[in-house]
């Protein structure tokens, strides 16, 4: 697509196309000075017919406009720089019309004889989006005037935009779990060292059965796992008075997140959101980015007690 | 070996383009260039050559320029083919291609700024998921079809509107030329005498246009003495006038009475014009220069050139056969009689020839239609036709000798005819229409049109005119047929809007006969089949849909049981044997399986039955 902005590409409004122009001027020049002509009749003809051409070419695109309805949904999980699939559905008179998404622009799609498609759209900003700017072009039928209407579409689920993760290279430190966030389990069946037996209760796995002492004891009997020694890292993301390393700070504590989990570590996240400080446990990159894409500048959570921590930001 | 390598550089919006919508655009502004080309080809240049460039060169720069924008080429070639319709089509003095023409014009550039848009759109990437159907070529000429006929019906509306608006009444036009005393300045020149010795030299340069709301003979000037050679008139004065002053109107003019008004709005199209022509019996003129009147009538203007424009307004009294021969009794005036009743010089045989004519004539009315018949019987229209010899009567050449001559010599033989009989006549010399445009209704007047015919006085009614060469049949062939271009080229709007309709009125009435052709399909066939659908129908009404195992048989019975009709049961298998036995049942159990469903049908739903 080219790159060069022609005068009705601003966004929302009406304008006159060149062809719009050249008509209107010359409507404006018959007007003020009609030509001598052999046949005033005819030459009233032209005159009205160019009239008429103009009143269509003007009417049509400012009425169809208004009558067009758009809809959107987007995937709930997004990160900085990655050119996101927006479903776009139009409804109405669609016919010879184009839709692009704003914020930030992308290229005009046309809408001829289907009314949903895929608009792929760059995510260039972090954060949590509820809505999206679509706008509608229609120049039919006689390419006289652009009417555009920018549409505020709520969407279905908000994006969650997350920071482009910068490369960090993390090693986490042994945590102590009990002692951090309540909300860690005790890995009672998962480890790698027995650690001693007990009867059977219902729902334990097959495969813990503990066969020698079930033999003697003449009952099922369960091995006890010793988990292993834990590792992990608490987080806090403070992006107050960052100005515009803010936004790199973020980055940086998406990779700091990604390296102790792709260790193998525990993670908590101590962040700032719109509702307030945040503390929580993240198991996954995604829960990651969308803490961080809700991320905030503002107080951040406090980190519990006796985790390793790691501070970023101001 | 060197690899050849080839580049494309074909524009954007031309990449991925579909075909037929190139060639659409193509056709669509190769028509308009034509269209434009054909209007405003010069007087040397045939219209169909300038059609052919027009076209071919807009066709070869919308396909041959590859790596421009096939929008802007198209819009650029429209732009060009308006610039060139106006200025040398519409402005440029005289426009013989007619309002036809425009409109067709019209409607080819609306359907080229159509397929300009759509090609815009098109450039963009489609919305559409994968596999979506594209634009199609029907919806777009839909599209066209559609808004060319809206502007065109638009223009029809807001042009009567606006078009008093436009203009103005007179106009000075510009100033008289004497550069070209060839063209057909000459007919539209004062003269005092009309030479009937010499043959005209008549072509199609156009030489003023009318505006009227109807048809008539435009007069330019009249000639009452023949010397047998030529025409002269016996009074050659003049009266001037001033612009504001009144037209003098003649006392033996008594159509200047009449309530029937013509207005004519005429604009000259000749570098050099003196005679204002209009309707006979002007009451007013509305001219921008010094006029002087004859006492005929006849205006003579100070010279006129190219645009100028005056309106004429005539009077006439309201005419018919019946009248006409009533008026014969009536007196004519001494004045009257004695200018135009005296007998000119003629030979013997002439004025033995208008006594024979007339001798059963009664009225003055028919013996100048026994004079036109008898010409129209013996006489034959030739530009072709000898030419008096010298010191010969040409009136008498013309009836005895050749029998063959053209307007001037067919109205001069009726007005010496008619005198010979003392019926007061004149010769008039002016235009008579001949192509008006089915647009705009303006009449082209060409020099080709130039026309004599002959006005006779009577009383109470006045000056009546009358063109025996309307009865007088061509010399040669009868007639030339009317050829199919010719027709076609006649009736171009009217073909051009109806086809525009039909192809609108194409999509639903396609889809109205297939909706009705699918309905055709599904309605029942047959005894059992519409039977059955009733059978169906009268279960819906108790919510018991037919199951599709079910024959009509168990359908019967299970609506007998809900219905408490026994009857239903019997009706399921006449249905089915109906349908499918060897041996159908006769008309009269077809007749009670009818009775049933028509008592059951008439009731008012009952409650099914349940069991218990």
């Amino acid at each position: 697509m080219s790159n060069r902005r022609r005068p009705y590409d601003k966004v929302g409004g009406a304008r006159l196309t060149g062809i719009g122009t050249a008509v209107l001027i010359a409507l404006i020049y018959g007007l003020a000075s009609p030509p001598d002509a052999t046949d005033r009749q005819i030459l009233v003809i032209v005159w009205s017919a160019l009239l008429a051409a103009f009143v269509v070419g003007v009417v049509w695109p400012l009425l169809v406009v208004r009558r067009i309805e758009v809809e959107a949904s987007s995937p709930r999980d997004a990160f900085v720089g990655q050119q996101v699939p927006i479903d776009v559905g139009v409804s109405g008179i669609t016919r010879s019309c184009e839709v692009r998404v704003l914020d930030p622009t992308s290229a005009w799609h046309r809408v001829a004889s289907a009314s949903e498609g895929i608009i792929d759209h760059l995510a260039d900003r972090r954060g949590l989006f509820q809505h999206l700017r679509v706008e509608v072009r229609v120049t039919a039928p006689l390419g006289i005037l652009a009417a555009h209407q920018v549409h505020d579409v709520q969407l279905p689920f908000a994006v969650e935009v997350a920071p482009r993760a910068l490369a960090v290279d993390w090693l986490p430190a042994p945590a102590p779990l009990e002692g951090g966030a309540g909300d860690v389990s005790p890995a009672s069946l998962g480890g790698d060292l027995v650690r001693s037996v007990r009867p059977y209760a219902p729902g334990d796995p097959s495969h813990l059965v503990h066969w020698p002492s079930t033999a003697r004891m003449g009952s099922l009997v369960m091995r006890e796992l010793e988990p292993p020694t834990p590792i992990g890292q608490a987080v806090v993301v403070d992006l107050r008075d960052l100005g515009p390393e803010e936004e790199q700070a973020a980055s940086y504590a998406l990779g700091a997140a990604l390296a102790v989990l792709s260790a193998g570590g525990e993670l908590v996240l101590c962040t700032a959101e719109a509702t307030g400080p945040v503390t929580g446990r993240v198991r996954t990159p995604i829960d990651a980015g969308r803490r961080l894409a809700r991320a905030v500048a503002g107080q951040p959570g406090e980190p519990p007690t006796g985790w390793p921590i790691v501070e970023i930001g101001s | 070996m060197t690899a050849r390598t080839s580049r494309s550089v074909r524009h954007p919006d031309r990449v991925g383009l579909p075909v037929w919508l190139l060639a659409a655009l193509t056709a669509a502004t190769a028509a308009a260039a034509g269209l434009a080309g054909y209007i405003a080809a010069p007087g040397q240049v045939q219209p169909a050559t300038g059609f052919l460039v027009g076209s071919g060169i807009v066709t070869l720069a919308v396909l041959g320029l590859a790596s421009i924008s096939v929008r802007m080429v198209a819009c650029t070639m429209l732009f060009v083919s308006a610039a060139v319709l106006v200025r040398f089509g519409l402005l440029a003095g005289s426009l013989t291609s007619g309002g036809q023409m425009v409109l067709a014009w019209l409607v080819a550039a609306v359907v080229v700024l159509v397929l300009c848009d759509q090609v815009g759109t098109q450039s963009s990437p489609p919305l559409a998921r994968e596999g979506a159907p594209g634009a199609a070529p029907s919806v777009a000429a839909r599209s066209a079809l559609g808004v060319a006929v809206i502007v065109v019906v638009l223009a029809a509306v807001l042009a009567p509107l606006l078009l008093p608006f436009v203009g103005e009444p007179t106009e000075a036009g510009q100033g008289a030329s004497l550069e070209a005393l060839r063209d057909g300045s000459a007919s539209l020149r004062a003269t005092s005498s009309l030479d009937m010795t010499t043959r005209p030299d008549l072509t199609d340069e156009v030489v003023f246009t009318v505006d009227s709301d109807r048809a008539t003979f435009w007069r330019g000037e009249t000639f009452d003495i023949w010397d047998g050679r030529s025409w002269t008139r016996s009074d050659d004065g003049f009266q001037p006038l001033l612009p504001g002053d009144r037209l003098q109107v003649g006392p033996d003019d008594l159509g200047a009475r009449g309530d029937d008004v013509v207005e004519q709005r005429i604009r000259i199209e000749v570098s050099y014009a003196e005679v204002v022509h209009g309707a006979a019996s002007a009451t007013e003129v509305e001219i921008d220069r010094p006029v002087r009147q004859r006492p005929d009538g006849t205006l003579i203007s100070a010279p006129m050139g190219r645009g100028t424009t005056y309106t004429v307004i005539s009077r006439r009294e309201p005419l018919s056969e019946q009248r006409l021969r009533d008026t014969d009794d009536g007196p004519t005036p001494e004045s009257v009689a004695a200018q135009y009743a005296q007998e000119p010089l003629m030979t013997d045989r002439v004025r033995a020839l208008a006594a024979d004519i007339t001798a059963d004539a009664t009225t003055r009315y028919d013996q100048v239609r026994a004079i036109e018949a008898w010409m129209g019987e013996r006489v034959e229209y030739s530009l072709d036709a000898p030419l008096a010899p010298k010191g010969v009567d040409v009136v008498d050449h013309f009836l005895f000798e050749a029998e063959q001559g053209w307007c001037e010599q067919i109205a001069s033989s009726l007005v010496v005819l008619a005198r010979a009989n003392g019926i007061p006549a004149r010769l008039v010399t002016g235009f008579v229409p001949d192509e008006q445009d089915p647009v705009t209704g303006v009449f082209t007047v060409r020099q080709r049109d130039a026309h004599a015919w002959a006005e006779v006085w009577f009383p109470e009614v006045g000056w009546v005119p009358f063109d025996p060469t309307a009865n007088v049949s061509l010399a040669g062939d009868d007639a030339a047929p009317q050829t199919i271009a010719g027709w076609i080229l006649d009736h171009l709007v009217v073909l051009a809007l109806g086809a525009a309709v039909l192809a609108l009125l194409a999509g639903p009435v396609r889809a109205w006969l297939k909706r009705r052709r699918a309905a055709r399909a599904t309605r029942p066939v047959g005894w059992a089949a519409v039977t059955v659908a009733r059978l169906d129908a009268l279960g819906a009404r108790v919510d018991r849909t037919r199951r599709d195992h079910e024959t009509a048989t168990a359908y019967g019975a299970v609506l007998a049981a809900l219905l408490g009709d026994e009857r239903l049961t019997s009706v399921g298998q006449v249905i089915d044997d109906a349908a499918y036995a060897a041996e159908p049942p006769g008309l009269d159990r077809q007749a009670e399986v009818d009775a049933v469903l028509a008592d059951l049908e008439a009731v008012a739903v009952q409650e099914p039955v349940l069991s218990s």
